[in-house]
């Protein structure tokens, strides 16, 4: 939808009662809630369950919705958070140690558990796009979580900060370290860095 | 130029938000380092692959959550018809109980009048009204039952000295487990109203699995 105008009017309908016009909003924005819930759960039966908590949720707060930042960045947002819920409990009831990401905004930064998928759960084209895939898998949902909204939705940064709730600062520092991170993954895993300077560890 | 602050305009880049300045130095930088280069190719690739990894949701997404919706809707509405006969009721017993009090009317078994007041039953319906909206959203949202008490600013000694978050109309929230929910259920049935909340979707009745106790005052 990019009629921005026509999605007000549609958010207002939705917000008054009208339950097609929020039907409407879903379709226009499903495919990005989907694929968001998909790679931050890494598993097409949780992304299917939480997309449908999303807009369940996103439905209830209409009202709450004051128009102050887009509409998809709002359900974005809203999105993540749903997502984050289910990654922690998910974490707490399965007990297992999980990979973290390293940002800098420690104390207020949760980081999220990886989420591990099934092989079969790993999901289309899988000759052409496996070991992409398997490297994305395998990094720390926060880092999924910002590729997606950068490389896919191409969101700029201020956009992707009001989601994450996060400084524009800590987006691109975390974009970058997604992107080393990735390109780690996507190195066999034997194969040494190329060059010292290049760990994410580093402090 | 180091290969880490490389990295970052790389990354920069990648996004499209190098200024000419930057641009310039990373070009200085990736024609002395092979290395570099490789990294942004690699990247460059990994990225118009991490493009075509997009997946088209279910047909049955959307149907999924309208149907939710309609369910919701009819469980207010449900609430809503109960809530108003309830207070339809209290006013009804309120208006009797002043007549009777008054000696306009005669009651059967009560052989003395007694002041009664209609602000209990009202209370409760309005009060109580909105508090079944919150401990429904808390149970969906949490996943877990709730346990509503209300317990007019009282409080209940197996949550004495426990966190709770207090909300915008003075409600209580304890997050606890579910066997001091059915502990606190089963010591304090008959002092207070009470009433268990259940999420719409599956939640863990575990002993140890996460309930929430929400104190209404």
């Amino acid at each position: 939808m990019n009629n921005t105008r026509d999605e007000e009017k549609l958010v207002r309908a939705a917000a008054a009662g009208d339950d097609s016009a929020f039907e409407q909003l879903m379709l226009a924005h499903q495919k990005q809630v989907y694929n968001l819930c998909l790679r931050m759960s890494g598993s097409a039966e949780d992304a299917f369950d939480l997309s449908q908590d999303a807009f369940f949720r996103a439905w209830r707060a209409l009202g709450q919705y004051q128009f102050e930042a887009g509409f998809s960045t709002w359900l974005f947002r809203l999105t993540s958070n749903v997502c984050i819920d289910f990654l922690r409990r998910k974490k707490r009831e399965s007990h297992v140690s999980l990979t973290f990401s390293d940002d800098e905004e420690e104390g207020k930064e949760i980081s999220l558990p990886d989420a591990a998928p099934l092989p079969e759960e790993r999901l289309i084209s899988r000759e052409t796009h496996g070991e992409l895939q398997a490297a994305m898998d395998a990094l720390p949902a926060d880092y999924r979580a910002i590729l997606q909204l950068r490389v896919v939705e191409d969101l700029p940064y201020e956009d992707i900060g009001r989601i994450l709730e996060i400084p524009i600062g800590t987006v691109k520092s975390r974009l970058a370290r997604a992107r080393i991170q990735l390109r780690k993954n996507l190195l066999s895993g034997n194969n040494p860095p190329f060059c010292s300077s290049m760990t994410v560890e580093g402090r | 130029m180091t290969c880490e602050e490389a990295l970052t305009l790389i990354s920069a880049k990648l996004d499209g938000t190098l200024s000419p300045a930057e641009e310039d130095a990373l070009q200085a930088h990736l024609e002395r380092c092979p290395d570099c280069r490789q990294v942004l190719q690699e990247l460059t690739d990994a990225e118009n692959g991490i493009l075509e990894l997009q997946a088209d949701p279910p047909d049955t997404l959307v149907p999924g959550v309208m149907k939710k919706i309609r369910r919701a809707r009819e469980k207010k509405a449900e609430r809503k018809g109960f809530f108003w006969s309830a207070g339809v009721l209290a006013s009804a017993a309120a208006v009797l109980a002043v007549l009777f009090g008054l000696g306009l009317i005669q009651l059967p078994g009560f052989d003395r009048s007694a002041p009664a007041t209609a602000a209990i039953g009202h209370f409760y319906e309005n009060a109580v009204e909105d508090e079944h909206e919150s401990a429904a959203r808390i149970a969906d949202e949490r996943d877990c039952a709730v346990l509503v008490v209300q317990t007019r600013g009282g409080t209940i000694a197996e949550l004495d000295g426990m966190d709770c978050q207090t909300l915008a109309d003075g409600a209580k929230l304890y997050t606890t487990d579910n066997t001091k929910l059915q502990s606190i259920q089963a010591a304090h049935k008959g002092d207070w109203a009470m009433a268990v909340y259940e999420p719409a979707g599956p939640y863990s009745t575990d002993a140890s699995a996460e309930a929430c106790v929400l104190l209404v005052p």
